[in-house]
Formats: structure tokens, C-alpha cells, sequence
């Protein structure tokens, strides 16, 4: 894992994204949607929140959202990855301390499922550095989204 | 920025845009191959997105004068937004005003029309490279489940805080 220390640069992040495993399969003439797990990375400042491009959607009226943290931020503070929708409403999120294993990111009223909808990805990183921040980190991750939940 | 010029897609006319990606503003950000707007350039961005859109809303209808609630988080914290959000979240808004019409238009003929424009969603300039060609499909999914056409799926999950 590479850690970007240099302290001039604390806001600026990196690419976000990588191969995607969404599909669609073709059932008698049906389409379901199925579950997607995906690759997503990013480099932040310390503190930052940077706002992601890429939708994803939601299909389920009750979905499953998780991450799995494969590359630790190590800023000495949280992560939290929260998903707004289209009106720029944050109504779910997820927080990364260290733990291993799947975080499920849950609603904010509670609920550990999603609606259905589109969603587009916030992260946000806090360190333990001091009012000065603590210059940029790398962080990746498997997101799962999509998943039916029961 | 946009030209004069403009081009027929499936029967709709669309003025050329001269970027796919968020107009004529040049992101603040630029590292580790990605580009950021910040906070302080977001409302000219979405000002230059909107104002340079090449496709029409229905009558009576306007985008956000400024950057809407979207680009201006209840608790801001060193908030950067990706190269291509302001374009993304501003082809949300054409198309839930497009859907509110398609749905709850007066008449067939608006309805219909409002369709037409649905239907060529994926050719506006401005959204090239960003289409996710299977979400038609997660709609009439959708719709299926719940009983309903699939404009009115999309309405409903899409568009609360847009077209209200």
C-alpha cells in the first residue's frame, strides 16, 4: 500500500472505480437484476469528504449495501462511506475503524437495507494528525450493492 | 461551452456541446489522474452545466439557479466533488422533470412527447460515456414488481426532492 504523506497536497483524491461484476441475466425471457460487487478506490486529504461520479442503482425494493476495506486508510481516524441520492439526501452510511470483514452500511432510520434507487458514493476520512491534517491517503475497497435483502 | 449547430439523434434535435464532461469550467483538483471541482467553484459549474444544456426541459420547467442541495452538504467538511458529477446530477434533474411530464402531463399529447425525449436520454452530448445502458431494464424490473409502468417506478425512487 502506498501512503501519500506530502502535506501541500490534503484535499485531492484519486480514481474511483475499477471492473465492475454487475449483470443482468436473461431468465425465460425475464431480466433479473443481480447482486454487484465492486471495486472502489480512492486517495483524500485528511480530513476530506469527496463526492464520487458514479451512479449505481438499487433494484430491490430492500437491498443489501456493504464494503469490505481491502486497502486500510491507516490515517489514525475513521472512514465513513455514505450514500446520498439524487437530491444530495445522505441517508445511509457505514464506518470503517479498523474492524475486518463486511460493513453493512445502514440506513439513518435504522433499517440495515436500502431502498430502491440510485445512489452515488461519499467518503470521508478523519485522522488522528493534529489540526494540520495529515496529508493524503489510499484506501480501496469491494463494494457489494444490489443484493437482495431478506 | 455550445455551438449553434445542431444535430439529429432519432429524430430530436440536440444542440452540440462541446464537452462530455462538466462545460468550460476547469476543475481546482487535479491528481493521481482524477479531477475535482471544490466547493467554491461548484455553483459556477452547475451554472455553466445547466446554462449550456442541449436539450430542452418541458414548458415552464428550469434547472436549479444555483447548485442544488446535492453540491451543498448540511455539514460541509473540505468537500470536493468528482469531474462529471455536475453533468450526472443535472441529467437527473432533465429527466425527472421529462418523467413528472410523461406521468402527470395534462394530456396524451405531452405525455407522449415527454416520452420521446425519454426515449433519446442516452444521446444528449453532455451524457456520452455516461449511460448505464442496463437501466432501463432495472426499471421495467422494478416496475414489474411493484405493479406499476415503469415511468412511474422510476418517479417515485428517483425524483422525491427533484421534481417536488
Amino acid at each position: 500500500m502506498t501512503k501519500i504523506t506530502s502535506r501541500a497536497f490534503r484535499r485531492a483524491a484519486l480514481t474511483m472505480g475499477a471492473a465492475s461484476t454487475a449483470a443482468m441475466l436473461m431468465l425465460g425471457g425475464m431480466t433479473a437484476a443481480t447482486a454487484a460487487t465492486t471495486g472502489i478506490s480512492g486517495t483524500q486529504g485528511v480530513p476530506s469528504t469527496v463526492h464520487w461520479s458514479t451512479a449505481r442503482t438499487n433494484t430491490f425494493a430492500k437491498n443489501s449495501v456493504a464494503f469490505d476495506i481491502t486497502d486500510d486508510p491507516g490515517s489514525g481516524g475513521s472512514f465513513i462511506l455514505s450514500l446520498r441520492n439524487s437530491a444530495g439526501t445522505t441517508f445511509a452510511s457505514g464506518t470503517y475503524t479498523g474492524q475486518s470483514g463486511w460493513i453493512t452500511i445502514k440506513n439513518k432510520n435504522g433499517n440495515a437495507w436500502q431502498p430502491a434507487g440510485t445512489f452515488y458514493l461519499t467518503s470521508y476520512i478523519s485522522g488522528a494528525c493534529g489540526g494540520s491534517g495529515c496529508g493524503a491517503v489510499s484506501w480501496a475497497a469491494n463494494l457489494q450493492y444490489n443484493e437482495r435483502y431478506f | 461551452m455550445l455551438t449553434v449547430a445542431t444535430g439529429a439523434l432519432g429524430g430530436v434535435a440536440f444542440a452540440s456541446a462541446a464537452s462530455a464532461a462538466d462545460q468550460g469550467i476547469l476543475p481546482a483538483i487535479k491528481a493521481y489522474g482524477s479531477e475535482f471541482y471544490t466547493q467554491a467553484q461548484i455553483d459556477d459549474v452547475w451554472r455553466d452545466v445547466t446554462g449550456n444544456w442541449s436539450a430542452p426541459l418541458p414548458g415552464g420547467k428550469e434547472f436549479p439557479a444555483g447548485a442544488p442541495a446535492f453540491f451543498h452538504p448540511t455539514e460541509p467538511n473540505n468537500d470536493l466533488y468528482e469531474v462529471g458529477l455536475p453533468v450526472e446530477i443535472a441529467g437527473r434533474y432533465w429527466r425527472c422533470m421529462w418523467l413528472d411530464e410523461a406521468v402527470h402531463g395534462s394530456n396524451a399529447i405531452d405525455r407522449s412527447r415527454a416520452a420521446n425525449w425519454l426515449a433519446d436520454f442516452a444521446k444528449i452530448p453532455e451524457l456520452e460515456g455516461r449511460i448505464d445502458n442496463a437501466y432501463d431494464a432495472k426499471m421495467a424490473a422494478l416496475a414489474k414488481r411493484g405493479g406499476v409502468t415503469p415511468f412511474e417506478a422510476e418517479l417515485d425512487v428517483e425524483c422525491a426532492g427533484i421534481t417536488e
